[in-house]
């Protein structure tokens, strides 16, 4: 076992920086208990210590901005930062609050080696916009108090070795165990390996030395893993504001290409893409494209988004483009012949109806059914156009003894009666009586002056609408 | 010379290649296979038999309700049982009632209604439809003052490449002006003369254009007489009010 250990020492500020906004640049502190957790680098040069009072901070430097600590928000992030990390090795383990264990022996090879792979993950770090330290070593507790200590030990030696001169401070011990120690003039993690372990035990209680023996790799150190999320969320984040849709292509096909391996690995497919689209200010534009069946090939995503965006109004200057995927489900190829070309070179149904849904909008596109109501204008809803739960099939009694017309207007049209000569009625409708859409119509077949054959009601109140035309 | 592949093949290959012996008399070979379209007089009269497997038909009539969809009726019922393809209306006039669909042995299910918002996206989704081959028959409406000749020829190439029936309903004044349509129809309401025959459904035609033949006018159809509505007879306007229950 070989253990990564990722500390983010600005997690909490940098957490709050980048959802309520603000610039990383200028000072900014995170407060808990109106003291100062945590400062990032305008503030440390401005000489802000941590555990200032918030007032300190604010009388050394006016401008410093402030954030309130929030833990809930910070474990998402960095159980975010961990399903980031999940791609570079299954055994992902969270080290709350602000650290991330990673075993990767078994991704070395992989990767190129441990010097590569710590390179890759500094640099996904540096995108999500989070500072971090790193460290290896062979127990999960070394890892973490090396890259605590900001020590970026990368080689593999042993644990005493590595941990040489490590204050501490950095070690996962109860701070009154830490202050302890220090009055006994012992403020190394090699000063303490040198001591007599059953004396240690006697003054300081059992908890020390599991943590010593778990430390060194004297006594297994099981961790609980994360699981991969069943959601796919992307970003993008451009250095310079992009003009125009065509330039926009780039960051999107990076992100379909993602999304498609991301879907790959896992032998799933996705039934709705979200793409959201945001400016340096103002408020991102969002386009949801939706599936009829789960598909995860880059290239339908990328058509399918092309079209969406065609039709779309974007800020003027694009910062930053995200993907999120859900309706995760397992995916099934359809088959295809010995040569790699399906039986029919006709697209699919839920294809055509995937293709029409991104370019004119899912409401644009629609299926039919019947419904059970005497009520004509309730005998019939829409549906989405694939999903086959129709109520009734075809040629099956429809329990209607009257004929019903092929075109129905929705809404009725007012007309005038004295233009159409009546054929054949009336059919009493009376229904509906229990809703607020009480209704008492007699239906009528008629001919209108240009030979149609229509179909019309009166009303109580002497009213006569077109309803329809049996064509 | 064996090598060179038979004749058929290269016509299965290049189906918008039009030969002499596609002629009625002169078809060869070939089996006409048009989708029957319930009305023997006018399947005698079309070239395949039936409405055409893939090809544009223009459909020109002045008002709603001459029996347009009664027309098409027995072929669509065909197709959407027999086929798992989608039938799609393109921004249809009015809804096309399901309860009405199923009386006619249409399957409701297999209806793919789209409503685009302007003239561009539905001759995009008009021609999309035709080249995806998703659907067996289509059914479309499109804004006449915008329609172009070209856009015209554009939908029949494509209903030929994708096999599939394509019906474009347009106004009656549109058979003054040419069109590459393989068959243009129009339609006549057929005004109840007798009273006395016991059926009242039905409709006249005239074959404007169609392949291998002269166009051919006064084609009456009669719908199947419907028993649920009574013989015609002409009612008195109802003066009463309606009791109410």
């Amino acid at each position: 076992m070989l253990w990564l250990a990722l500390h983010f020492p600005m997690l909490g500020l940098e957490e709050r920086l980048g959802t309520l906004g603000g610039d990383a640049n200028e000072p900014a502190v995170l407060v808990e208990d109106n003291r100062v957790v945590q400062a990032n680098e305008g503030a440390r040069q401005a000489e802000i210590a941590l555990g200032s009072t918030l007032a300190t901070a604010n009388s050394i430097l006016p401008t410093v901005k402030h954030f309130n600590c929030d833990p809930t928000a910070e474990h998402e992030r960095l159980s975010r930062l961990g399903q980031i990390a999940h791609r570079y090795t299954p055994r992902v383990s969270p080290a709350p609050p602000d650290s991330l264990l990673l075993e990767v022996r078994g991704s070395l090879r992989l990767f190129g080696g441990m010097k590569a792979l710590a390179d890759k993950l500094a640099a996904d770090c540096r995108r999500c916009g989070h500072e971090r330290s790193l460290a290896i070593a062979a127990t999960p507790l070394a890892a973490l108090m090396l890259a605590r200590a900001g020590m970026g030990i990368v080689v593999e030696q042993p644990v005493r070795t590595a941990l040489n001169g490590v204050s501490l401070v950095h070690s996962d011990l109860p701070p009154r165990d830490i202050e302890r120690l220090a009055n006994m003039g012992i403020t190394r993690i090699d000063e303490l390996f040198g001591l007599p372990g059953r004396e240690l035990g006697k003054r300081f209680g059992p908890a020390l030395i599991d943590y010593l023996a778990r430390l060194t790799g004297d006594k297994a150190d099981p961790r609980a893993f994360i699981e991969p999320s069943e959601r796919f969320h992307s970003s993008v984040h451009l250095l310079e504001p992009v003009r125009g849709k065509d330039a926009l292509l780039f960051p999107i096909r990076r992100l379909a290409t993602e999304l498609a391996r991301w879907l790959a690995r896992r032998s799933f497919g996705t039934r709705r893409l979200i793409w959201s689209i945001k400016p340096l200010a103002g408020t991102a534009t969002v386009l949801t494209i939706e599936f009829a069946q789960p598909r995860r090939d880059d290239l339908s995503f990328l058509n399918l988004s092309k079209l969406k965006l065609a039709s779309a109004d974007l800020p003027e200057e694009v910062m930053s483009v995200s993907l999120r995927a859900d309706f995760i489900a397992p995916f099934t190829a359809s088959p295809a012949d010995l040569w790699g070309v399906s039986a029919h070179d006709t697209a699919t149904n839920a294809e055509l109806v995937d293709l029409l849904a991104a370019k004119l909008g899912g409401k644009a596109v629609q299926g039919l059914r019947s419904v059970d109501d005497h009520r004509p204008e309730h005998a019939w809803s829409t549906k989405h156009p694939v999903n086959r739960n129709s109520i009734r099939s075809a040629g099956e009694d429809s329990g209607i003894e009257y004929s019903r017309p092929m075109w129905l207007l929705d809404p009725p049209e007012p007309v005038d009666v004295k233009l159409y000569e009546l054929m054949s009625g009336p059919e009493r409708i009376e229904t509906g009586w229990w809703s607020a859409r009480h209704l008492v119509r007699d239906y009528y077949v008629a001919l209108s002056e240009q030979g149609a054959r229509c179909w019309l009601y009166r009303e109580q109140n002497e009213n006569w609408f077109l309803h329809g035309y049996f064509s | 010379m064996s090598e060179i592949p038979d004749i058929e093949t290269r016509h299965g290959a290049l189906p918008n290649l039009w030969r002499a012996s596609e002629l009625p008399g002169l078809r060869g070979g070939i089996q006409a296979d048009g989708i029957g379209s319930g009305f023997p007089t006018l399947d005698e009269a079309l070239f395949d038999q039936g409405w055409p497997r893939g090809g544009l038909v223009e459909l020109l009539l002045d008002d709603f309700g001459v029996g347009e969809l009664s027309l098409l009726g027995p072929a669509l019922a065909s197709l959407s049982t027999t086929e798992e393809r989608l039938v799609a209306w393109i921004a249809p006039p009015f809804v096309p009632y399901p309860p009405a669909l199923d009386a006619a042995g249409i399957d409701v299910s297999k209806v793919l209604m789209v409503r685009p918002d302007n003239h561009a996206d539905a001759l995009w989704t008009f021609e999309q439809v035709l080249k995806t081959g998703a659907c067996s028959a289509l059914l479309g409406w499109l804004a006449e003052r915008e329609l172009k000749f070209a856009e015209i020829r554009r939908l029949q190439f494509a209903a030929r490449q994708g096999r599939t029936w394509a019906s474009l309903f347009r106004p009656a004044t549109a058979a003054a002006s040419a069109s590459p349509a393989e068959l243009r129809l129009r339609l006549w309401p057929r005004r109840l003369v007798s009273r006395s025959a016991h059926r009242w459904g039905g409709l006249r035609l005239d074959i404007v254009k169609r392949r291998g033949g002269w166009p051919l006018s006064g084609i009456e159809l009669d719908f199947d007489a419907d028993s649920s509505i009574a013989p015609p007879r002409r009612l008195p306007i109802p003066d009463d009010r309606p009791c109410s229950g």
